[in-house]
C-alpha cells in the first residue's frame, strides 16, 4: 500500500478525490489531508507519505512554495500538482520544479486514476531496493539538548520540522524521532508544538490579534493555528484570549 | 462681355491643368513672344538700314548728277558767252541792214564756237529790231509776241548779260516734236557802246541731263521742270511726276518714304535754285544687306534668350516640377495603399522637400495618434476582458461545481456528480485560455463531455460513436473546430428529426492529411443550403439582440479552419436531405506538425 497525502485548501476537492477514487485498486490509501502548504509541513513527517497531491494555489503557503521544501526535504516523494488553467503563471514556475504529473481542475476521475497508475508503475520499481539499516550515531545526548535549543529559538520558522531539524545535525529522520523521544519523553512535533503554542498563549493574553500571533509562532495559516491551540489549550484562541483579561 | 467670358474660361482651364503642361505653354508663350519680337526688332532694324542705304544712295546719285549739271551748265554759259563776244555775232547786231550774207557769216561764227561740243541744239540770236537768226538743228516754234512783252523780256535783261538758264526759254521756244529743251539766255551788250543790242538764246537738248545720269542702279530718276512738267528721266521715270512739289526747299535733298508698286521706297526731290529743274528719284534695294555685327548681336540675344528660356524650363521640370510630381504619386501611393505610411522619395532639401518632410511628420503624427488611440482601445478592451475573466471565474465556477458534487455523492446521487464532473471537464476545456491550437485528444474529451451533457437533455435522441485513429490523438487542430460542427448537427439535424440519431466523429490520416469527420444521421442539408455555407457571403448584420442566423457558427468555423490551414478546400459537405449530413474538415498534417513542434519548443523555452 503506498501513502498518499492530499494537500488543497478545498475541503470539497480532498473529500471528493478521496472518496470518488477506488484506491484499494490501486494499492493505495489516504493517510492524511492538509489544508495549507504550512500544515502539511507539520505533519508530514507523522504521515510519511509516498505520494502528495498538491492544488496549486494555496493561501500562506501555496504548493509552489510546498514542493519547494519538500523536494529537498523528501526526495523520495512523488508530487502532483493539480492547476487550473486560470494558474497558467504558477503552472509555468511548475515546469522548472521536479514533479511527477499535473493534472488539470476540475478533477476528472478518469484522469486522476491514469496518472496514478503510471506513478505507481514507478514507485513499484523503486520498492524493489532495500531498505537502508539506521546508522549509530555518537555523542546524541548532548545533541538533544542542543536541537532543544535550537528549536526553541527557530520555531518562529514555519517550514521546521522533524526532518529540517534533522538534515541540519546530521542524523537521519527516524533515529532523530526517536532519540528525541527516548531523551525527552515527547515526541519532536509535540515538543515543536509546545513551543509555539506557550509562546502562543503570552500573545493571548496580550490580546494580540490572532492573525497576527499565528504568524509569529510560525504557524501562519491561521485555521490551522486555530486548531492547534484550541487541541493544545483546549479552548479556542479567542475564548483563552478574553478569559484572561 | 463674351470676350471676358472666353478669357475667365481660358485662365479656368489654364488653373485646373497640370503644371507640367502650363510649364510648357508658358515656355512656348516665352517662346513665341520673344521670336516675334525678334522678327519685330529684326523687321524694324532692317528697315532702318534699308532706309538709310537708300538714302545714302539717293544722296550720292542727286548729289553727283547735281554736280555734273552745274559743270555741265558751266561749260555751256562759258559756249554762249563765246559766242555772244563773237565778232561776226556782234556785227550782225551792229548792221543797219540785214543781208543774208551777213547771216551766213555769223552762222558760220556761231557753227565755229558749237563745233567744239554736242548738245546743243540751236541758238538764236535776237536783234533788237525782231530781226534774228538761227543756227542748228530741228524745227521751232517761236512766240514772238510773248518776248517782247517786258515780263519776259525782264527776266533776261535783269541780269544784265549774266546767263539765265530756263526750260523752252520760258514757253517762248518749242521744239516742234515738244522734246523739252534748256534754254541759256542773254542779254547782249554792244563792247564799245555798252548799249543792248541783241539777245541769245541757246537752247541745249535734254539728252545732255541723259547723257549725264545714265540709267540708275536701283529704282527711277525723274527730272521736271520747276512747273512740274516732265523733262526726262529713267525708263518708268515719268512715274514719279505725281510726287513733284512746287512749294519744295530749294537746294536741299528732300526724302521721303512712299509707296511705289506696293514696295516701301524712298524718294527723293531736289529743287535747283538757280536752274528751273527739280531732280526726283526712288530707290528701292530688295534685300537691303544688314549690317553683320547687328545681325550677330540680334542673333547672340535670341540664342541667349531661348537657351535662358530651356535653361529656365529645365530648372523648373527638374526642381519643381518633378519633385513635386514625385510627391504627389508618392502622396497618391500611400493614398491607394490605404497605410499611413512615410514617403520615401528624394527630393532635393528645399521648398517642396520642406513640404515632404512635413507631409511625412504630418503621417508620423497621425500614426503616432492612430496608435495611441489603438493602445487605448486595446487596453481598454483588456480591461473589459479582465472584467469579464473576472466574472466568469473558473476557479471559483470549479470549486463550486467541486462542492456541489461532494454534496452529490453525501446524498448518493451518483448522476448528478457525473453530470457535474462532465460539466467541469467540459469548462475546463472550453475556458482553458494559452494554447490556440489543443491536441485532437483534448478536442474529442470536449466532444465527449458536450455530448454527455447534451444527452441529460436529449439522451433519448442523441447516440454518439467515436472511430479516431490512434496516430491522429496527438496531431494539434486549432480549438473548438469540432464542437459547433456537433452542435450544428444537434440543432440543425437531429432535434428537427425528433427520433434516434446517430452522430459519429471519426479520423484518420489519409496521405498527408489529417481527415476529421462529423457524420449525423438527421435531417440532411440541401444543396442550396450546403452552398450558402460552403461559399456564401458571411451575414455580419446580426443584431446583437438576434440570435445568429442558422449555420453561422458553422460558418465561422470554416472560416477559421481556412484560415488556419490557408486554403479553401478545407471542408466538405456530403448530404442527402432527410438522411445523413457528413462534414469532412481536411487539415494539412504539416501544418499540424509543425504547430506541434512550435508548442513543444515554446514549452522548452
Amino acid at each position: 500500500m503506498y501513502r498518499v497525502m492530499l494537500i488543497d485548501d478545498e475541503p470539497s476537492v480532498r473529500k471528493l478525490l478521496s472518496v470518488t477514487l477506488d484506491w484499494k485498486s490501486m494499492d493505495m490509501e489516504i493517510v492524511g489531508e492538509a489544508s495549507s502548504g504550512i500544515e502539511a509541513i507539520n505533519i508530514i513527517d507523522d504521515l510519511r507519505p509516498d505520494i502528495a497531491i498538491v492544488d496549486i494555489s494555496m493561501p500562506f503557503m501555496n504548493g509552489i512554495e510546498f514542493t519547494e521544501v519538500a523536494t529537498k526535504r523528501y526526495p523520495e516523494l512523488k508530487i502532483i500538482i493539480l492547476t487550473a488553467f486560470d494558474d497558467f503563471e504558477y503552472a509555468r514556475k511548475c515546469v522548472s520544479l521536479p514533479v511527477f504529473d499535473y493534472m488539470l481542475k476540475p478533477v476528472v476521475r478518469t484522469e486522476v486514476t491514469e496518472t496514478l497508475k503510471k506513478l505507481k508503475a514507478v514507485l513499484d520499481e523503486r520498492v524493489k531496493e532495500e531498505p537502508e539499516e539506521d546508522p549509530v550515531y555518537d555523542d546524541t545526548d548532548s545533541s538533544i539538548e542542543q536541537i532543544k535549543r535550537y528549536i526553541e529559538t527557530n520555531y518562529t520558522d514555519s517550514k521546521i520540522n522533524l526532518t529540517s531539524v534533522a538534515q541540519t545535525f546530521g542524523f537521519s529522520t527516524s533515529y532523530l524521532s526517536r532519540k528525541f523521544k527516548q531523551e525527552t519523553g515527547k515526541n519532536f512535533v509535540e515538543y515543536l508544538t509546545e513551543c509555539r503554542m506557550e509562546k502562543a498563549m503570552e500573545l493571548a493574553k496580550a490580546h494580540v490579534k490572532m492573525f497576527c500571533a499565528s504568524g509569529d509562532v510560525g504557524i501562519p495559516d491561521p485555521n490551522y493555528f486555530g486548531r492547534c491551540f484550541k487541541k493544545y489549550t483546549g479552548m479556542s484562541y479567542s475564548d483563552y484570549s478574553s478569559s484572561n483579561r | 462681355m463674351n470676350i471676358k467670358k472666353k478669357f475667365n474660361s481660358f485662365i479656368h482651364l489654364f488653373t485646373k491643368a497640370s503644371l507640367a503642361r502650363n510649364l510648357i505653354i508658358v515656355i512656348f508663350i516665352a517662346f513665341f513672344l520673344f521670336s516675334t519680337a525678334f522678327i519685330i526688332s529684326t523687321s524694324i532694324i532692317s528697315r532702318q538700314a534699308k532706309r538709310e542705304s537708300e538714302i545714302k544712295e539717293s544722296e550720292t546719285l542727286i548729289n553727283t548728277i547735281v554736280d555734273n549739271i552745274y559743270a555741265g551748265l558751266d561749260n555751256y554759259n562759258d559756249i554762249s558767252r563765246l559766242i555772244m563776244l563773237n565778232e561776226s555775232v556782234n556785227d550782225f547786231l551792229k548792221a543797219e541792214n540785214v543781208d543774208s550774207g551777213l547771216v551766213n557769216d555769223t552762222i558760220y561764227g556761231v557753227m565755229d564756237i558749237l563745233n567744239v561740243c554736242t548738245d546743243v541744239d540751236s541758238v538764236f540770236i535776237f536783234r533788237n529790231d525782231g530781226e534774228y537768226m538761227k543756227t542748228g538743228k530741228g524745227n521751232y516754234d517761236i512766240d514772238l509776241d510773248l518776248m517782247n512783252t517786258t515780263s519776259w523780256k525782264s527776266v533776261i535783261m535783269g541780269k544784265r548779260g549774266g546767263a539765265v538758264i530756263s526750260i523752252n526759254a520760258n514757253d517762248a521756244i518749242f521744239r516742234t516734236n515738244k522734246s523739252p529743251i534748256i534754254t541759256i539766255g542773254r542779254s547782249i551788250y554792244n563792247i564799245y557802246t555798252q548799249k543792248l543790242s541783241g539777245l541769245l538764246l541757246m537752247n541745249i537738248s535734254i539728252n545732255m541731263i541723259d547723257k549725264i545720269t545714265g540709267e540708275p542702279t536701283y529704282g527711277e530718276i525723274a527730272f521736271l521742270s520747276d512747273e512740274g512738267e516732265y523733262l526726262t528721266g529713267s525708263s518708268n521715270g515719268k512715274s514719279l511726276s505725281g510726287f513733284f512739289d512746287k512749294d519744295a526747299k530749294k537746294d536741299v535733298i528732300i526724302h521721303r518714304e512712299r509707296y511705289i508698286d506696293n514696295k516701301s521706297q524712298m524718294v527723293s526731290t531736289y529743287s535747283f535754285s538757280d536752274i528751273p529743274i527739280v531732280i526726283i528719284c526712288s530707290n528701292y534695294i530688295p534685300s537691303p544687306p544688314l549690317p553683320s555685327e547687328t545681325v550677330f548681336v540680334l542673333l547672340l540675344l535670341f540664342g541667349a534668350f531661348v537657351v535662358a528660356i530651356f535653361v529656365a524650363g529645365i530648372f523648373m521640370a527638374r526642381n519643381i516640377n518633378r519633385p513635386l510630381h514625385e510627391l504627389t504619386s508618392a502622396m497618391e501611393k500611400t493614398k491607394e495603399s490605404g497605410w499611413m505610411k512615410r514617403m520615401d522619395v528624394s527630393i532635393p532639401d528645399n521648398e517642396i522637400g520642406e513640404l515632404a518632410k512635413s507631409y511625412n511628420s504630418m503621417i508620423e503624427y497621425l500614426n503616432d495618434l492612430f496608435t495611441r488611440l489603438i493602445d487605448e482601445e486595446k487596453s481598454l478592451q483588456r480591461a473589459e476582458m479582465r472584467v469579464l475573466q473576472e466574472q466568469i471565474k473558473p476557479h471559483f465556477l470549479y470549486n463550486s461545481l467541486e462542492t456541489i458534487s461532494f454534496m452529490a455523492l453525501e446524498d448518493g446521487s451518483d448522476k448528478v456528480y457525473e453530470a457535474l464532473e462532465h460539466l467541469g471537464s467540459f469548462y475546463r476545456n472550453f475556458l482553458s485560455k494559452g494554447d490556440r491550437e489543443i491536441s485532437l485528444k483534448r478536442e474529442i474529451n470536449i466532444i465527449t463531455d458536450y455530448l454527455s451533457l447534451q444527452k441529460l437533455r436529449y439522451g433519448d435522441i442523441i447516440r454518439d460513436e467515436y472511430d479516431i485513429a490512434k496516430d491522429t490523438l496527438e496531431l494539434h487542430i486549432p480549438k473548438l473546430i469540432l464542437q459547433p460542427l456537433v452542435e450544428n448537427s444537434i440543432y440543425h439535424g437531429i432535434r428537427p428529426k425528433g427520433e434516434e440519431c446517430l452522430i459519429r466523429i471519426s479520423s484518420r490520416i489519409q496521405g498527408n492529411d489529417l481527415i476529421i469527420s462529423v457524420y449525423d444521421t438527421g435531417i440532411g442539408m440541401s444543396e442550396e443550403m450546403i452552398q450558402k455555407v460552403l461559399h456564401g457571403e458571411r451575414d455580419f448584420k446580426v443584431a446583437d439582440d438576434q440570435s445568429p442566423p442558422s449555420g453561422f457558427g458553422l460558418r465561422g468555423t470554416i472560416d477559421r479552419i481556412r484560415y488556419y490551414c490557408d486554403r479553401e478546400d478545407v471542408v466538405s459537405i456530403e448530404s442527402e436531405e432527410g438522411e445523413y449530413t457528413r462534414i469532412d474538415l481536411t487539415i494539412f498534417k504539416a501544418a499540424a506538425d509543425e504547430r506541434m513542434v512550435q508548442d513543444v519548443q515554446s514549452n522548452a523555452d
